[in-house]
C-alpha cells in the first residue's frame, strides 16, 4: 500500500475499526471501491498442500509442495475444490464475483481485530454466487494492513463465524439486514 | 437462514474435506512461522471455514442424517483432531468447537 489513496483509506478504516470515527456515505463509498479493486495480494504465493494435489490446473497436475498465486489457490480451494460457487464458474468470474459482493449496496461491511491485526469483513446474502456446495453467504476478508484480501468464501454459518473467538472487537459498518450477529 | 441441507452427498464430500484438511495440518504447523502473514491468515480463515461446518457434521452425527459407513468413516477425523489439540494451540487456530469425544 504504497501510494496516498492508500494509506488515507488504511487510516480510514484503522479510525473506524477503533471507534474513532463514524465514516460518511462519501468515505464509506471509497473504501468500498478501494476494497473491491485491491484484490489477493499479486505477488504472494501460496502453498498447494495435499487438499488440492492431483487437480489438473493450467494443463499440469498439481503438487502439494508446489507454490501458486494466492488468488489461484483460492479459487482452487473455494470453487474447484469445495464447490462454494456455480461449477464451470471461471478464475476470472470468481474474482469479479468478488469484487460484485463487496460493491452491492446489500452487503454488510464490519471491521473486526482477526490474529491480531484489524480487518474488514464484507457479507452478502449468496444468491446466483451458490453452487452445489455453497450456502447462504459469502464472506469476504481484507486485511487493511496488507492492503488486500486474504480469503472469500461461503461460510456455514454466518453467525457462528462472526462470533469466532478468534475474531475481536467486531463493529458494524453498515448491517446486514435480517442478520443476526 | 438454515444451514446447508444435509443430503448423503453432501456429508460424504464435508467428510472428505475435513479429512483433507487434516492431512495437511501438520505441514501447515510445522511451517507456520516461516509463511508470510497473508497465507497463515489466508489458512486460518479455511480452518474457520472448515471448523464451521465440522459443527454440521457433528449435529449431523448426533441427530442420526448420517449412514452407518458416515458414521464410523466421521470418528477418524475426530480423532485426528483429539491428537492434534496441542498443534492447533500453537498457531492459534481456533479450537474444535464441538466435543471430541463420541
Amino acid at each position: 500500500m504504497a501510494d496516498d489513496a492508500s494509506l488515507w483509506i488504511k487510516e480510514l478504516l484503522t479510525e473506524a475499526a477503533m471507534g474513532t470515527r463514524e465514516l460518511t456515505e462519501r468515505e464509506l463509498a471509497q473504501v468500498i471501491e478501494h476494497v473491491a479493486l485491491a484484490g489477493f495480494e499479486p505477488n504472494e504465493l501460496e502453498t498447494v498442500r495435499g487438499r488440492l494435489a492431483g487437480i489438473t490446473w493450467n494443463g499440469r497436475t498439481l503438487r502439494g509442495n508446489d507454490r501458486l498465486p494466492a488468488e489461484e489457490v483460492h479459487y482452487l480451494r473455494h470453487v474447484i475444490l469445495r464447490q462454494e460457487w456455480p461449477v464451470g464458474t471461471a478464475l476470472e468470474k470468481y474474482i469479479a464475483s468478488i469484487r460484485r459482493v463487496v460493491r452491492d449496496p446489500h452487503n454488510g461491511l464490519f471491521t473486526s481485530r482477526y490474529q491480531s491485526a484489524w480487518q474488514l469483513g464484507v457479507i452478502r446474502e449468496s444468491g446466483e454466487l451458490r453452487g452445489p456446495l455453497g450456502s447462504d453467504f459469502v464472506l469476504v476478508e481484507f486485511r487493511i494492513t496488507l492492503g488486500h484480501w486474504v480469503t472469500a468464501y461461503q461460510p456455514a454459518d454466518v453467525g457462528s463465524e462472526l462470533q469466532n473467538p478468534g475474531r475481536g472487537e467486531l463493529r458494524w459498518l453498515r448491517r446486514l439486514p435480517h442478520l443476526n450477529a | 437462514m438454515a444451514p446447508p441441507p444435509a443430503t448423503p452427498e453432501r456429508i460424504d464430500s464435508e467428510l472428505r474435506f475435513i479429512t483433507l484438511m487434516l492431512r495437511d495440518l501438520p505441514d501447515v504447523v510445522r511451517d507456520w512461522l516461516e509463511m508470510g502473514e497473508a497465507e497463515r491468515i489466508s489458512w486460518s480463515h479455511d480452518w474457520d471455514q472448515q471448523m464451521g461446518y465440522l459443527r454440521l457434521l457433528d449435529g449431523q452425527y448426533r441427530n442420526g442424517a448420517m449412514t452407518v459407513k458416515q458414521r464410523t468413516r466421521y470418528r477418524e477425523p475426530l480423532a485426528k483432531l483429539k491428537a492434534s489439540l496441542p498443534t492447533i494451540e500453537q498457531t492459534n487456530l481456533q479450537q474444535p468447537p464441538i466435543s471430541l469425544d463420541i
